[in-house]
């Protein structure tokens, strides 16, 4: 190796310190994720009648490659249906844990009722709190179980620290 | 008979359909009306096969065709294989264009209207028009018209949920009704495509209503009671028998989450064909009410949760003074061999003599048992004092069966006969075949032409009088022998009969008649416990005789007439009995136990544990094991394993490796004792009180949505 290449190397040393940084200081300012990104699960509603669009069928627990859903169904009550249909999900459930964020889950889902949606931020400190049930994905629910506790224990809203343009199937989703 | 199916040729007997002819070649065809045991009857034209065979000419020879062969003449059409029988030299194509042509659009015809609601549908995932259209159909509708509408979840009665829309007429369900139980209950109403099946206002009044539900090809009619616990794909089904009562039915349990949900039947040729009653259907409801999990000891007059080493310590100290010999042990009679066993050696170790299962009755007859099979084969049946609907439901199928007159469906390397051309709708019984001697109702007096109520046992007296000769006798008594005199007749005897002490009487009447004498056993293996020493030895106590120091009571529900000082009771739930006990110890149901019971044949069946979650309670070995821990004693039976090794010592047999269809076995002499527990048939009260709790458990599943 002669001088010359040494000297093209700092080249390009120099020219970076120069340029402008891509470095982002998460947490202090917000990523700028794809909208494609595949983060925590949203379950969505149907827009016009705010009905649940899970109707509690098993097939996206049967999609998972990693077994992390649940899904126990049971009959709705014609007059204050959760669902519309028979059937709606009692208990909906996902180990966040076990989850790969594949999507396969998305695929299977006859009404497009589970989309990943862009939330990532999920680090807590018991097994347990990695399962998430319906009220922590149904849509209109920000931010994961950490955010929300630690935004109620210091009465500020919850902060994401990410920014994004939600892709249109998670109906009703808007990430500040 | 030889068939030529595609190019494989094979040997079938002489009657088969060309369905059950393609099969047995290992050739497939969809179908969706026929099912074994049931008519076929060519309705939903799935089953399309191209066929032709050849023809004699008027010498006698085959027509030979150019090159010297057989010439076939072809059916013009398409043909449905079900109601096609083979014959000599038939050829059937089951793999040409036409055939799948044929095939894909009569699924295409078949789901133009069907509202294809799969992920809400409890069939799908089992569900045979999902198979068959992604196997033969196309793949894709041509249909964009307004799909027929019609009633959706609408309850046929409190266990069974029709949904219409879903119906893709069969007719399996109709069918059903009339040709299995006789009892014709729904049916199709309108024409064309508004066809629509309905029933009676009053539900489905019959004992044997879930079995529509197995056969359902589609999700039209469903299980009420596990609606919407789970898919097909996330139970864990277990193949075992059904220990409701001494029919011993072959079924499938199927449990999610440790949880058991639901009962399905399975085929046994030889018990069950594959039919189960509703009682053995809908029993796990029942089952998990109040379920015990841990031990029970009482405390300062309460019965409290407790571990086995806290029940150890408490029996220890309990038990210093007590002569073991002084310790009565008494259980139910739907224990396994294997616990019969452990339970015969422990009462052995301790000395004891007071030990004894129930219901049980005095005496076993000493005649050879026919087996189902030859019930439904007989030429007649006489019964007397039994109500086969409270004691052994199935058994009244096979009953039915006789009365239709129907020749068994022949066997293939398939299965059965999946198209019998012998059966057809509508069979004509014969209630002039059955006779009925009993003092109450029975659930089979609608089909028998001679019913006569009063006392079985003077019943049974005239009709040896009569069989003696006697022309004095009363005409049905007269009749009732002429009965039992044919060739293959049987003779059934019940509880009503037995408990008073008329099995001798009846042995007597089979002896003389030449007829099989059937005595249906007191509970699900009494016919097996009888077998093993499980009866009062030398100065011991029949349950309740004696105020003992000690007795331990395993899944009686019964209360004794004296009670003894401490009472240990080893049952699944709180009962009358166990909350007046000291240590209550849980049990495993039925469902949840490893072992063999032996049934009204005589016939070994193994039992195996569904995955259902039962805490700490486990079946009687360990419960014994316990009692004499706390007395410092040992058994030679600790467990499953050497319980095994004892019954292959006594009778001869691994019980572990029975074939899958059970063994009917020479278990040797029985161990019989006068007992003076009258016994009333607990399976109708059983069933009435299991079919209840599925009812609520049924009600409850759609009360708990209200609520919220
Ligand atoms: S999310 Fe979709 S796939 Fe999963 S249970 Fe609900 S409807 Fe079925
Ligand atoms: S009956 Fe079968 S095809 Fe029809 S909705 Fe149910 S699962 Fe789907
Ligand atoms: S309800 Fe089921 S079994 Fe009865 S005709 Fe319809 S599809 Fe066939
Ligand atoms: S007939 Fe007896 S063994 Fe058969 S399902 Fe009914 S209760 Fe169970
Ligand atoms: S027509 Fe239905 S099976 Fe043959």
């Amino acid at each position: 190796m002669g001088v010359l290449d040494l000297a093209k190397g700092m080249g390009v040393t120099l020219g970076k310190l120069f340029s402008k940084p891509l470095t982002v200081s998460y947490p202090e300012s917000r990523v700028q994720l794809k909208p494609r990104f595949r983060g925590r699960h949203v379950l969505t509603r149907h827009p016009d009648t705010g009905l649940e669009k899970c109707i509690g069928c098993s097939l996206c627990a049967a999609a998972c490659p990693s077994y992390a859903i649940y899904v126990e169904a049971a009959e709705n009550d014609p007059a204050h249906p959760v669902s519309p249909g028979e059937r709606y999900a009692k208990v909906y459930e996902i180990n966040m844990l076990r989850c790969i964020f594949c999507g396969l889950c998305e695929e299977a889902c006859p009404t497009g009722a589970i989309i990943l949606g862009n939330e990532f931020e999920m680090a807590d400190y018991r097994y347990g709190d990695f399962v998430y049930g319906k009220e922590d994905m149904l849509v209109g629910q920000y931010g994961s179980r950490p955010q929300r506790r630690e935004a109620e224990r210091q009465g500020t809203p919850v902060r994401l620290g990410l920014s994004v343009q939600p892709r249109e199937e998670l109906e009703g989703v808007r990430y500040p | 008979m030889k068939v030529f199916v595609d190019d494989r040729a094979v040997e079938v007997p002489a009657g088969t359909s060309a369905m059950d002819a393609l099969f047995e070649a290992g050739r497939d065809v969809p179908y969706f009306c026929s099912l074994p045991y049931l008519s076929p009857i060519g309705a939903c034209r799935m089953c399309l096969v191209e066929a032709g065979s050849p023809r004699r000419g008027q010498d006698g020879q085959w027509i030979l065709d150019d090159q010297g062969q057989p010439k076939i003449f072809w059916l013009p059409k398409p043909m449905a294989s079900c109601t096609l029988a083979a014959s000599e030299g038939m050829v059937i194509r089951t793999q040409t264009d036409a055939v799948r042509k044929a095939q894909a659009g009569m699924v295409e015809f078949t789901l133009l209207n069907h509202p294809l609601d799969c992920p809400t549908c409890d069939k799908g995932g089992a569900c045979e028009l999902q198979d068959r259209s992604y196997e033969y159909g196309y793949g894709a509708s041509r249909f964009v018209f307004d799909r027929r509408h019609a009633d959706k979840h609408y309850p046929l009665s409190d266990l069974v949920v029709l949904d219409q829309e879903r119906c893709i007429h069969c007719k399996r369900c109709v069918r059903y009704f009339e040709e299995i139980p006789g009892q014709e209950m729904i049916d199709f109403i309108e024409r064309g495509v508004h066809t629509f099946i309905d029933g009676y206002e009053g539900g489905l009044p019959s004992a044997f209503s879930g079995n529509i539900v197995d056969l359902c090809p589609v999700g039209a009619l469903l299980d009420n009671v596990a609606r919407f616990r789970g898919r097909n794909w996330e139970y864990d089904h277990t193949a075992t028998i059904c220990t409701g009562c001494s029919v011993g039915c072959s079924v499938t349990v199927d449990a999610r989450n440790g949880r058991v949900e639901r009962i399905v039947g399975r085929d046994h040729p030889a018990v069950n064909e594959r039919w189960i009653c509703d009682a053995g259907r809908f029993s796990h409801a029942l089952e998990e009410e109040g379920r015990l999990t841990t031990p029970l000891l009482r405390r300062g007059g309460e019965l409290v949760p407790a571990s086995f080493d806290e029940v150890l310590a408490y029996l220890t100290s309990e038990l210093v003074d007590v002569p073991p010999a002084q310790i009565g042990l008494y259980s139910s009679s739907d224990i396994t061999l294997e616990e019969g066993i452990a339970l015969e050696a422990t009462a052995q170790v301790l000395g004891s003599g007071h030990v004894d299962h129930l219901p049980r009755f005095s005496q076993l007859p000493a005649l050879p048992r026919p087996t189902l099979h030859q019930l439904a084969q007989a030429s007649a049946v006489v019964i007397a004092g039994a109500d086969l609907g409270a004691e052994a439901p199935v058994a009244e199928l096979r009953i039915q069966e006789m009365l239709r007159g129907a020749a068994p469906p022949p066997q293939f390397r398939h299965g059965t006969a999946i198209a019998d051309l012998k059966l057809t709708e509508r069979m004509e019984r014969h209630p002039e075949r059955l006779a009925i001697f009993s003092s109450a109702p029975t659930s089979l007096d609608r089909s028998a032409d001679l019913v006569v109520r009063g006392d079985p046992q003077a019943a049974l007296s005239a009709i040896a009088a009569a069989l003696e000769g006697n022309a004095q006798a009363a005409s049905p008594y007269l009749s009732a022998a002429e009965l039992l005199r044919r060739p293959g007749a049987t003779l059934v005897v019940g509880s009503e009969l037995q408990a008073a002490g008329g099995l001798r009487l009846a042995e007597k009447v089979a002896r003389s008649s030449g007829a099989a004498l059937l005595a249906l056993p007191a509970d699900s293996n009494a016919l097996g416990l009888a077998y093993l020493r499980l009866v009062p030895g030398e100065g011991g106590a029949a349950y309740g005789e004696a105020i003992l120091p000690v007795a331990l009571v395993s899944r009686c529900r019964r209360l004794p007439a004296q009670w003894p000082r401490l009472l240990i009771v080893h049952d699944t739930t709180l009962s009358a009995l166990a909350a007046r006990a000291d240590v209550v110890l849980p049990a495993v149901s039925g469902l949840e136990k490893q072992g063999t019971l032996v049934n009204l044949e005589g016939r070994l069946q193994a039992l195996r544990p569904a995955a259902s979650e039962v805490g700490e309670a486990t079946d009687l070995i360990p419960a014994l094991g316990l009692l004499l821990q706390a007395l410092g004693l040992r058994s030679p039976v600790r467990g499953l394993i050497s319980a095994q090794r004892a019954l292959a010592q006594r009778f001869g047999a691994r019980v572990q490796s029975l074939p899958p269809e059970g063994a009917l076995l020479d278990l040797g002499e029985p161990f019989l004792a006068e007992t003076h527990l009258q016994h009333q048939p607990e399976v109708g009260a059983w069933a009435a009180a299991h079919l209840a709790a599925a009812r609520a458990r049924a009600a409850a599943n759609r009360a708990l949505e209200v609520a919220k």
